[in-house]
């Protein structure tokens, strides 16, 4: 535990103590913790199924193979490699901040660099766009103000700093008391209207909590997109190299 | 036959050592036709009625990949070809099979597309070692990549204007050494073990004759020798969050070059070309300007000294007196460069924009005076002088990106005429891997002193079917 996390924990438990209400910024300080801070795993490996659902009803499955990468103080790595269907096999996301996302696309050979104003783009048809894929702080770039508290949760309302550049004006939030990390997000967009909502379950995994399912619904569409992560491997000492144009170009096993 | 043979007893000898180790089968079906939408009766390069098959062809493709080692993978495709209706005839242009064209001559082909195997930190960590038959990325701009000479212009599938085949490169062999000093630094050097040629279709002789007629035509090649082998080097590196690659190429150019002109006997003329040699000093970036994405490839290519002749006729004497006149082939270095954006507009899901201004298309080069004069060589024109483009295109998808929408075009500037080639297409996804498309390549402006301008006599309208597995 570094010094931070203590002060945090002697701060919390002296809130709990004498009955001090966190602050909506505080409640996003601790799911950052959670997410890309000092209570996330080092790093992960998955296994995870996306399940496209149309507003018909169809249904389309893609299988990935993601790596993600905690780095203190600094934006997260991941890198996510298709292993189905055929036509996607080996296309590959890799992300290592906000500005420097790159596709691979195997057909043609080539590496593409995402720029900003791309990054709201669908990620491969999926209901989340490049951006949502990407891991990083919300405290950063979100001003939290509490709502509610609930026994179970938080209920945040999340605004966009002036400054920052992010798709998403609002953003509500309800957080778990018990895993510190987000249940439910309903997602604003600029002109105020209802854009997306997310549903996400988490569950222990050793010392961590760890996202294992996420329902991304597209409120204006009518369609859903359903991560269910699988064969979860936290604190395996990834190499940094994994997270290079490297490996992107790389068929995985 | 005896190639179909040979591929298929290699493929039965690796097949079962790569089942015991790792092996992806993967591959794709597709039907691709296409039709004339304009009656023509005077070419210059197609003649046909309204509603004419222009192509018709069955393609299939068979990879088959995996791992033999944590370190090392391995990738071999074959692919087909069933062209039963021939767009193209040989008679006219024997040499282009020579020049190892997808035979579109011959009803049927089969061929290795590629074949390599890739050692991972082969010798020391950081390099990676891939041999054998290769497309190799060299350059950062969509498609039209001006700094990639390793990999050549698949030109004789160009001109069935399957959209799969614009600005398509053909994999080569190679040993390709790539040593990562970092993560996004590395130092690239590739040994191409032979020269590069681009396949040219069968029936385009007018294409390679600089607008002159020919009688015979003399394709000068080179001994399969050591040192008439290519090579390259890159280095690639992340500088102020922008990708950034240096490069440098010694080989030879890609495309047949007209370099004489032989009277053989009366009104006879022969024609000789060669792929002559070149060095090309390459800058290519990647990154993004005021949230857009862009890119840039600036190439500077340095052509050999050659030296090209013509026979000059005196008139008045009979038969006429011929001179043979030495002249040089180029006037010397020039430019080739290429800028790009994309960016995605907010409307609707949002629509993609992607734009690319262009200085030199694949086949264009910066001749010598004399020759421009004494072999016609002008903008315009195939195997032509320099000139300007923009290709741009912009693509919107609906119904969860099942069904994709583009509308492309290039914009030609010659010596004050210009053309624009449209082109529409519209992708469905019936399921996943399975795509239906249709399109079009739909021209306008001047026919004259333009490459593409030609083409609007002909018009072209094609549906694409594709499963992939």
């Amino acid at each position: 535990m570094n010094k931070k996390t203590i002060l945090f924990s002697i701060f919390f438990l002296l809130s709990a103590l004498f009955g001090w209400s966190l602050t909506g910024n505080e409640i996003l300080k601790k799911v950052d913790a959670r997410t890309v801070g000092s209570e996330a795993p080092e790093d992960v490996q998955m296994i995870m199924t996306m399940k496209i659902v149309s507003p018909s009803g169809s249904e389309k499955v893609r299988e990935l193979k993601t790596w993600t990468k905690n780095n203190e103080n600094e934006d997260d790595w991941r890198l996510m490699k298709f292993m189905s269907p055929p036509d996607v096999r080996d296309v590959g996301f890799l992300t290592l901040s906000d500005e420097q996302m790159y596709l691979y696309l195997p057909e043609f050979h080539r590496i593409r660099r995402i720029a900003s104003h791309n990054k709201s783009d669908s990620f491969m048809g999926s209901d989340f766009s490049y951006e949502d894929l990407g891991i990083s702080s919300f405290e950063k770039y979100y001003d939290a103000e509490l709502i509610k508290e609930e026994n179970d949760f938080w209920l945040l309302k999340l605004s966009k700093k002036p400054d920052a550049d992010k798709p998403y004006e609002l953003i509500e939030m309800w957080v778990s008391k018990e895993s510190n990390l987000p249940v439910r997000m309903k997602i604003y967009d600029a002109s105020g209207a209802l854009s997306k909502e997310t549903i996400q379950e988490s569950r222990p995994f050793g010392p961590y909590w760890v996202p294992v399912k996420i329902t991304m619904k597209n409120i204006k569409e009518g369609s859903r997109t359903e991560l269910n992560m699988d064969e979860i491997k936290t604190d395996q000492g990834l190499d940094s190299e994994i997270f290079t144009p490297r490996f992107l170009k790389r068929s995985v096993r | 036959m005896k190639k179909t043979v040979f591929f298929l007893s290699l493929a039965l000898l690796v097949f079962p050592q790569t089942v015991k180790a790792d092996v992806t089968v993967s591959g794709q079906f597709k039907l691709f036709t296409s039709l004339f939408l304009k009656q023509n009766d005077t070419g210059p390069y197609f003649i046909h009625d309204s509603g004419e098959f222009a192509n018709k062809r069955i393609e299939t493709r068979l990879r088959f990949s995996g791992f033999l080692s944590d370190q090392i993978s391995y990738a071999v495709r074959f692919d087909s070809y069933s062209q039963p209706d021939a767009l193209f005839s040989s008679d006219s242009f024997p040499e282009s099979s020579s020049l190892g064209a997808p035979t579109l001559a011959e009803p049927f082909d089969f061929f290795l597309y590629e074949g390599n195997i890739k050692i991972s930190d082969f010798l020391f960590h950081g390099l990676d070692f891939t041999l054998g038959k290769q497309r190799i990325q060299w350059g950062t701009a969509d498609m039209v990549n001006v700094v990639d000479n390793l990999n050549p212009v698949d030109f004789a599938n160009f001109l069935t204007f399957d959209p799969d085949y614009f600005g398509e490169r053909r994999p080569q062999t190679a040993l390709n050494f790539e040593y990562y000093l970092s993560g996004f630094t590395k130092i690239q050097f590739v040994w191409l073990l032979s020269r590069q040629i681009s396949p040219l279709p069968a029936d385009f002789s007018g294409l390679v004759t600089g607008g002159l007629t020919s009688s015979s035509i003399r394709i000068e090649t080179e001994n399969k020798l050591l040192r008439n082998t290519n090579f390259a080097f890159r280095f690639a590196t992340v500088l102020l969050n922008t990708d950034i690659g240096v490069s440098y190429y010694k080989g030879n150019y890609n495309l047949p070059m007209l370099y004489g002109v032989t009277p053989v006997g009366p009104a006879e003329l022969e024609f000789s070309y060669t792929y002559p040699q070149k060095q090309v000093l390459g800058l290519d970036v990647a990154g993004e300007v005021l949230s857009a994405g862009f890119w840039a490839e600036l190439a500077y290519i340095i052509p050999e000294d050659m030296d090209a002749f013509a026979y000059i006729s005196f008139p008045g004497n009979e038969p006429p007196y011929l001179v043979k006149e030495t002249f040089p082939l180029f006037e010397g270095p020039y430019f080739k460069y290429v800028l790009g954006l994309d960016y995605t507009a907010d409307i609707g899901t949002g629509i993609y924009l992607n734009a690319q201004y262009l200085h030199g298309f694949f086949d264009e080069t910066d001749y010598s005076g004399t020759a421009e004069s004494l072999f016609g060589f002008k903008k315009g024109m195939f195997f032509g002088e320099i000139q300007d483009f923009i290709l741009a295109s912009a693509e919107y998808s609906m119904l969860r990106e099942n069904l994709k929408i583009e509308l492309g075009g290039i914009v030609e500037f010659g010596d004050h005429e210009s053309a624009f080639s449209f082109m529409p297409s519209l992708e469905y996804k019936i399921k996943d891997a399975v795509t239906f498309q249709a399109g079009g390549f739909i021209v306008s402006g001047s026919e004259n002193n333009t490459k593409f301008g030609p083409f609007k006599n002909d018009n072209i309208l094609f549906f694409a079917f594709k499963t992939d597995f």
